[in-house]
Parts: structure tokens; sequence; C-alpha cells
């Protein structure tokens, strides 16, 4: 199909713009993000409960970061910050019984977080630091 | 010899979306190991890549019988920060890829916001290669397809599961070091 238009008498077709084909996106993220409130929320919890407990987040902060939005996103869908490295068969009603919300009893009876949010210092990935600002979340797990 | 690059080529590029950069091994692959051709010659063109120092041993035996080249082996864009990426299985494709499969099957049950899942998956994916043609590895969203999680016992995430003629063989919970997957692996190819 082209456009007919005239210059000195001499018709010129022009060409139609052809949109190029858009290829499909080969990977959909569909999880999502808790808010900003419940991270802060939990953020802080995790600053207060390492110092408490006398431990330590990770070397790899990426984990600390990805574990405490874990948190913030099932405080914010179940009430209840469950632990976001189990899988478990009723979510609702494991929040409601309570043994897996953070702090979990494994934790506060043996200081043992498989999530490695909490790590003791005789941990081989156990960092120095018992803080992690909002910005350092946001920055590691803006890759997710 | 052109005959056979040119096939090889073909692979990559009937799947939209798949990296360019998959050829080199694709092409390597192809050439028949008995031709004594040095597949070493192609790949050095793409230093780019992590993929120096690999065993194209494997890698050689596995794409001859494998069909789905690009499907397994893609390699993604290093800003990644993986070389290689685990493909997921789901609840839809599980029987044919798990319990079909004719070679064990590596499954790691991972969930979004875990954050040991983030640690070991490079070590998988490092794994899937250093095994290929021998062990084939999936990840599987227990969010997405938790049925099946509650049906092989899943709890602690992550937990790695290796399966062989569709039974399951042998778990490891947690984010456990390289050299302790090996092990497991080790007793099953």
């Amino acid at each position: 199909m082209s456009i007919q238009s005239s210059f000195a008498g001499v018709a010129l077709p022009l060409p139609v713009a052809v949109v190029p084909l858009r290829r499909s996106v080969s990977l959909i993220r569909a999880k999502v993000e808790p808010s900003e409130k419940t991270v802060e929320i939990m953020r802080k919890f995790s600053e207060q409960y390492a110092r408490r407990s006398e431990t330590y987040f990770c070397v790899d902060k990426g984990v600390t970061s990805v574990v405490i939005k874990g948190l913030a996103d099932h405080k914010e869908t179940l009430g209840a910050p469950l632990c976001p490295c189990r899988h478990y068969d009723d979510k609702a009603a494991e929040a409601a019984q309570g043994f897996w919300n953070c702090p979990c009893v494994p934790m506060r009876e043996r200081k043992e977080c498989h999530c490695m949010l909490f790590l003791t210092p005789d941990n081989d990935f156990a960092g120095r630091e018992q803080s992690i600002t909002l910005d350092e979340i946001k920055v590691s797990t803006s890759n997710l | 010899m052109a005959a056979v690059v040119l096939e090889s080529l073909s692979v990559p590029r009937a799947r939209p979306g798949s990296v360019v950069s998959s050829t080199p091994r694709a092409m390597a692959a192809a050439v028949p190991a008995s031709l004594g051709y040095p597949p070493a010659a192609l790949i050095s063109e793409f230093k780019g890549l992590r993929v120096a120092g690999r065993s194209l041993r494997v890698s050689l035996a596995a794409r001859r019988t494998s069909g789905r080249v690009s499907h397994r082996g893609a390699v993604v864009c290093e800003a990644q920060n993986t070389a290689v990426e685990v493909p997921d299985v789901t609840k839809d494709t599980w029987q044919s890829l798990i319990l079909d499969s004719d070679k064990p099957v590596m499954v790691e049950f991972w969930a979004p916001w875990c954050g040991p899942c983030r640690m070991i998956l490079p070590v998988i994916a490092k794994l899937s290669k250093t095994y290929e043609g021998k062990l084939n590895c999936f990840k599987l969203n227990t969010d997405q397809s938790p049925e099946i999680a509650t049906q092989y016992g899943i709890r602690s995430i992550p937990t790695i599961i290796i399966f062989k003629n569709g039974e399951k063989k042998d778990a490891v919970i947690g984010a456990v070091p390289e050299s302790t997957l090996i092990t497991s692996i080790e007793k099953f190819v």
C-alpha cells in the first residue's frame, strides 16, 4: 500500500512506515513487591533482633535483603512475617499457629536461622554488621 | 565441514530471544570428535564469554544426543551474573522433564524471597554445565507449583532432589557447598 504524492508533476510513491514486529519477552516476572513501609518495619525488626540475639547479617547483604523483603511480603499478605525459606501446605494456618513466624522457634531457642538472616559469629557466612539501610535493600534486590 | 557448521547455526536461531552467543558451543559440539578438528579454534573467537577451560568432551557428547540444544544450554548475557541459566520446570512439565527423563535429574526447589536460594543458584548453574549430558538440572518455583513441592514433602527451602528413573533418590537440604552437591551427584551419574 503506497501513498502517491506528486512533486513537480512526477508521481512518487511514499513508503508507509512499517512497525517492527515486537518480540515477545521471554522472561516474565510475576512477583509482587511488598510496600516500602512494611519493608522498613521488617528492616528495623531485623536490626533490632540481630543486636538483641548477638547475631550478624550475612557477608552478602543481598541474602539479607531478599529475606527481609520476604518477611515483609508475608506480613502484608498473611498478617504475620512467616519464614520465607520454608514451604507450607497452608500458609494462613501456619501464620496463625506461630511456630514459623519470625523470629521462629528454632531461632529463639537455638539461634538457628536457615534463611541466613541472623548468623552466629562462628558461621562462615557471618559478616560483622548488624545493620542494613533501606537503600542497600533496594539496590541488592533491584535486579530480581 | 561447512555443512556441519551451518546446520548447528540454524538451531539457536530457531528460537526467538535466544542469544547468538550460544552458537559457539553448538558449533563446537557439532564437530564430531572423530575428525580431530580442534574445536578450541572455534571457541577462542568468543573470548568475551566465560567459556574457556570448560570440558569440551562433555559438551561434545551431549550435543549429539540432545535434541534440545538451545533450551538447556543457552548462554545468557553476563550482565545477569550467570553464564548459564537453569531452566524452569512446572507442574505441567514435571512428568515429561523429570519423571520420563532418561538421565538422572537434579531439581532445585526454590522460592522467590528465599535468600540462600540466590546463593546456590550459580552453583547449580555451574554444576549443570559440568555434568552436561550426564545430568539434567532444573529449578522449580514452589510458589508457582506448590502441589509438586507438597508431593515430595519439601519443607525447608532450598532443597535439592536428585531423581533417577522417575524416583526420588537423594535430597539435599539447605544452601550447601558445591562439594556436598558433587558428592551426592556422583552417586547417581
